[in-house]
């Protein structure tokens, strides 16, 4: 028979100082960053629909590339925006690549993001851009949305537009086959969404779930979710990095917290029954 | 010139160019359109001035800690001088923001300590589910049970417990989680557009900011 | 290996120091918080120079003479910090407010409203059972959460009781994807650190 008494073993389980809880954590997740576990990995219908997408869009096409990246960001969507770039350029798109609510995305884009990507004999200038940061949020996407040429005179590097030929028959995001969304999704869908350009979105874990009303009305036609979005797709363009990497850890932690929760609410109706 | 201090005048200004933004987007008038592009394109540059007055007040909070020498008050000024570090550090060569030490300093400070940040809510987010989250209630165990499996899902652990994991927790999101953010979209943007007229009509002047 | 990269060193005392804080709070974490609101300001400051250099600055040295415009009303927003003048700043923050409202209103009426009462209208009688289950409950649960939202007080008739009910279990259960989501990201978080401090410093596995 269990002891329900005051400080019965399910009691003082309930009371464990948090710091234990911490190093826990700590070392549960460090076993499978040392030894990986290999767990499969499936695809799902989301991150499909994204590959798929960028798939059907014709090559030469050129893609809106919204790399909302900032540093706290940097683990969920800093593979994203590689996985998807690295399509972008195995399909011969070419890619342009602005900011408008982080303002350390072209700074991330340019240290970090670049350096590992193969662009198949693309250069910049001609097969990618950074227009860089621009202050404002939905203002910026506005004023850009309605004339490039108006709000943006150089490029993240200096070089004025009219000498970048892959800029020289934007004119409006009209003239984009493609919308990628990093990040937040609202905002962009709120201006630029009137262009019916397909738009795929690859977003925080945070705030997937808000994301999904506009894949249900097709507004969206794909998503990546965190990290989990962007080791599928790592996995479909055969890149796997950092995201493939995490993913055996992140079973760990999600196993450690559905443990808890299921301890500390076991302990919880015992407590009240034995009061009752 | 003490009449530009009344704030019909700014409430005015906003209206004007918050109704021609309006204006611009439901009728195709070319005057209108020309008009709207270039005070938006404005409204970018004057946006930009904003980042700085961020900086300016936590200067000010930053130098009456020094000055009073509260707390800690010898890590302000070392704030200060990180502060200046990636000032000058930016503004080096003949293109601001690319020069290697503003980099090497972005990529060894803010890239370790922005994630550390809020990677301290994993631990948070683990004691919390510990300690205090309990099927209290229906709405509680519901809750709760849309959170397990759609964890299950995310996880690949998930499908190796069992492969009902993947189409449970899709359809968790793409129903019932569909339906509970559309409906918040839907309110919130009919707030947003309620509290964007109020503010057009010179209702809202929180942004105003004291004065009369 | 253990990296021998200064920069890898740094990264590796700051994060350490930022977790400290889970011991309590003290003066290595206030350190490593002062370093990185500091940084994070600087950085800022950097890019909206940048900006306004090549956004306003060089286009009036080309001659675009109306450039002057937003620049002396962007310097004019800093008067907010003067208790005197800072009623001058109202103007530029009048004309950021007003495009900000203008143009978020429009597009969400367009698509967050229109379009997404649009996607609800869905239909019940396709061939396959299930789509059509699942397209009466996602009329059924958006109809009930927005009766939730729009009528707070709690109804006696069954009907409208029953429908504020519903509508609340369907936002329990979107909150609780919510909480599902948001524990993988922040965990993401901690595994990137990890990995770093692990991988990269330590040079361990």
């Amino acid at each position: 028979m269990i002891d329900l008494s005051e400080k019965g073993f399910l009691g003082r389980l309930a009371d464990v100082d948090k710091r234990i809880l911490y190093v826990v954590l700590v070392v549960m997740l460090s076993i499978p960053i040392l030894s990986p576990l290999g767990l499969p990995l499936t695809l799902g219908k989301e991150t499909k629909d994204t590959y798929d997408t960028i798939g059907r869009v014709p090559e030469g096409s050129t893609v809106l590339f919204l790399a909302e990246i900032a540093a706290y960001l940097f683990p969920e969507l800093g593979p994203q925006v590689i996985a998807i770039s690295q399509h972008c350029f195995n399909r011969n798109l070419k890619v342009v690549y602005v900011s408008f609510r982080q303002v350390e995305g072209p700074t991330i884009l340019e240290s970090l993001v670049l350096s590992k990507l193969d662009f198949r004999g693309a250069k910049y200038g001609e097969g990618y851009v950074d227009l860089g940061y621009f202050a404002g949020l939905e203002v910026s996407m506005a004023a850009f949305a309605s004339d490039i040429y108006a709000l943006v005179k150089e490029d993240y590097r200096k070089n004025s537009l009219d000498k970048l030929p892959i800029m020289k028959n934007l004119k409006t995001a009209k003239d984009f086959q493609l919308l990628v969304i990093i990040g937040v999704a609202d905002e962009p869908v709120r201006q630029f969404g009137r262009f019916g350009i397909p738009t795929v979105v690859g977003t925080y874990a945070v705030v997937a779930p808000e994301v999904y009303p506009f894949y249900a009305a097709g507004q969206v036609k794909g998503i990546l979710v965190g990290i989990r979005g962007a080791a599928e797709y790592e996995l479909l363009v055969k890149k796997p990095g950092l995201a493939v990497a995490s993913m055996d850890a992140i079973s760990v932690s999600h196993v450690l917290v559905l443990v808890l929760i299921v301890i500390g609410n076991v302990g919880y109706l015992y407590e009240r029954r034995r009061k009752k | 010139m003490s009449f530009l201090k009344r704030r019909e005048f700014p409430l005015a200004v906003t209206a004007f160019v918050g109704f021609l933004m309006l204006f611009e987007y439901y009728f195709v008038v070319k005057a209108a359109s020309d008009l709207a592009i270039q005070i938006r394109n404005w409204a970018v540059i004057l946006a930009t001035f904003a980042l700085g007055v961020g900086t300016i007040n936590l200067m000010v909070v930053w130098g009456k800690d020094i000055r009073g020498k509260k707390g800690r008050w010898y890590l302000s000024i070392w704030g200060i001088f990180m502060f200046f570090a990636m000032v000058v550090t930016g503004l080096l060569g003949p293109v601001i923001g690319t020069d290697p030490s503003f980099v090497w300093i972005y990529n060894n400070v803010n890239l370790a300590l922005d994630p550390t940040m809020y990677a301290l809510n994993a631990f948070f987010i683990t004691s919390a589910t510990y300690r205090a989250f309990r099927t209290r209630s229906k709405e509680a165990a519901v809750l709760l049970l849309a959170g397990c499996l759609v964890m299950l899902r995310n996880a690949p652990i998930g499908l190796v417990l069992w492969s009902g994991f993947e189409p449970v927790g899709s359809w968790i999101m793409n129903v019932p989680n569909t339906a509970g953010f559309r409906a918040i979209m839907i309110g919130g943007a009919i707030g947003l557009v309620a509290t964007g007229l109020r503010t057009l009509l010179g209702r809202e002047r929180g942004y105003l900011a004291g004065g009369k | 290996m253990i990296s021998l990269d200064l920069g890898v060193w740094i990264g590796a005392f700051l994060t350490l120091a930022a977790l400290s804080f889970l011991y309590r709070e003290n003066i290595v974490f206030e350190f490593s918080e002062k370093t990185f609101i500091g940084a994070s300001l600087g950085f800022a400051v950097v890019i909206g120079i940048k900006n306004i250099i090549s956004m306003a600055w060089t286009p009036l040295g080309k001659g675009e003479y109306l450039y002057i415009i937003p620049l002396i009303l962007g310097f004019l927003v800093f008067t907010r910090v003067s208790k005197k003048v800072f009623w001058v700043s109202r103007y530029p923050l009048a004309i950021i407010v007003g495009v900000g409202t203008g143009v978020s209103m429009r597009g969400a009426i367009g698509e967050q409203i229109v379009t997404q009462i649009a996607a609800t209208s869905l239909s019940v009688i396709t061939p396959d059972v299930w789509k059509n289950l699942d397209n009466a409950m996602m009329i059924i649960m958006v109809t009930t959460a927005l009766f939730y939202f729009y009528f707070s007080k709690e109804f006696k008739n069954p009907v409208p009781s029953t429908a504020q009910q519903i509508g609340r279990y369907v936002l329990m259960a979107a909150f609780g994807a919510s909480f599902g989501s948001t524990v993988m990201a922040r965990m993401t978080l901690l595994i990137g650190r990890l990995q770093f401090l692990l991988l990269t410093w330590l040079g361990l596995g």
